[in-house]
């Protein structure tokens, strides 16, 4: 469990890393982590946040996203699965209204909404994996321990 | 939790999904799908695994597991395919992308990044890949186990 919190939150910070860091990181580093990312997300410019002068590795809905997976793999607190489980679709569902209301063209894509909308269905989707993992592994211990006594 | 009795479902989920998402562009058309085609990948290996397994059923944890199988396969797939193709044909593909007229200037920026990286970011990139590719793919494994193979689930 901790080695997959690990993996998370290092890709969860990853596109934060490679923006904030840019010009600290070597440039074959850099270059490695944007051929990673590409294959993830479109990134279009006007889409993308703008960090010390260069555009992000990801856009800013993929930031809000990865964003929202690192909070969910450090949150200290296990989170209720019955109540992700409808967070989730409700993230989804305002991102779906943002996406849909953006690409018809009623307003400009909003950085704040999309960041917010990425990070609820990240940190949803994240936490209740995360959750649901815990509470399984909790009952395969109890199950063993009580197959242990009863045998 | 034995991640080996996924194998070959993740194996040929995932390379199968990570073949495709290497070719040239259709892979780049579905690269603009966010990390859908990985997810996907992950949905194909769990529905390859439950087919070949009838009598058996996930738990939260296998799924997830059989996601990320699926994801690290995908990524090292899509990096071993794409390697020869970008050092081989990068600039031709880079010219092909830039000279289209009906692509945005964004994606043709985009398409040259990706065809025209240096030896050494290609090397870097696979750990990240591999990486990146099997967390996306846990995710996806989890969330199909949820939506979309939750008969299969195994009761707590």
């Amino acid at each position: 469990m901790k080695g997959l919190r690990a993996a998370l939150a290092f890709v969860g910070l990853l596109p934060w890393i490679r923006g904030l860091a840019n010009r600290e990181l070597h440039a074959s580093l850099g270059g490695a982590i944007d051929a990673a990312f590409f294959a993830l997300c479109h990134h279009a410019p006007e889409r993308t946040l703008v960090l010390g002068g260069d555009v992000m590795c990801v856009c800013s809905r993929c930031a809000g996203l990865y964003a929202g997976v690192f909070l969910a793999a450090v949150w200290p607190w296990r989170a209720s699965p019955a109540i992700l489980r409808i967070v989730l679709p409700a993230g989804a569902a305002l991102m779906m209204a943002d996406i849909l209301s953006q690409d018809l063209g009623l307003h400009a894509p909003w950085h704040p909404v999309r960041l917010a909308t990425g990070a609820i269905v990240g940190f949803a989707a994240t936490a209740w994996m995360l959750s649901e993992m815990v509470g399984s592994g909790r009952r395969g211990r109890h199950g063993d321990h009580g197959e242990a006594l009863a045998g | 939790m034995h991640p080996r009795r996924f194998f070959p479902a993740v194996a040929i989920g995932g390379g199968l999904t990570g073949f495709v998402l290497a070719l040239p562009i259709l892979g780049d058309v579905l690269r603009c799908a966010m990390c859908i085609g990985v997810m996907a990948g992950s949905l194909l290996s769990m529905k390859l695994w439950l087919d070949a397994h009838r009598a058996e059923n996930l738990t939260p944890i296998d799924a997830a597991m059989l996601g990320a199988c699926s994801g690290a396969v995908c990524g090292a797939a899509s990096w071993i395919v794409s390697v020869p193709i970008r050092l081989a044909f990068g600039h031709a593909l880079s010219d092909f992308f830039m000279e289209r007229a009906f692509l945005p200037d964004f994606l043709k920026v985009n398409l040259r990044g990706l065809y025209t990286d240096d030896f050494a970011s290609i090397f870097m990139s696979l750990p990240l890949q591999v990486v990146l590719y099997g967390v996306m793919g846990a995710l996806g494994g989890f969330l199909g186990l949820q939506y979309v193979f939750s008969a299969r689930r195994e009761a707590p």
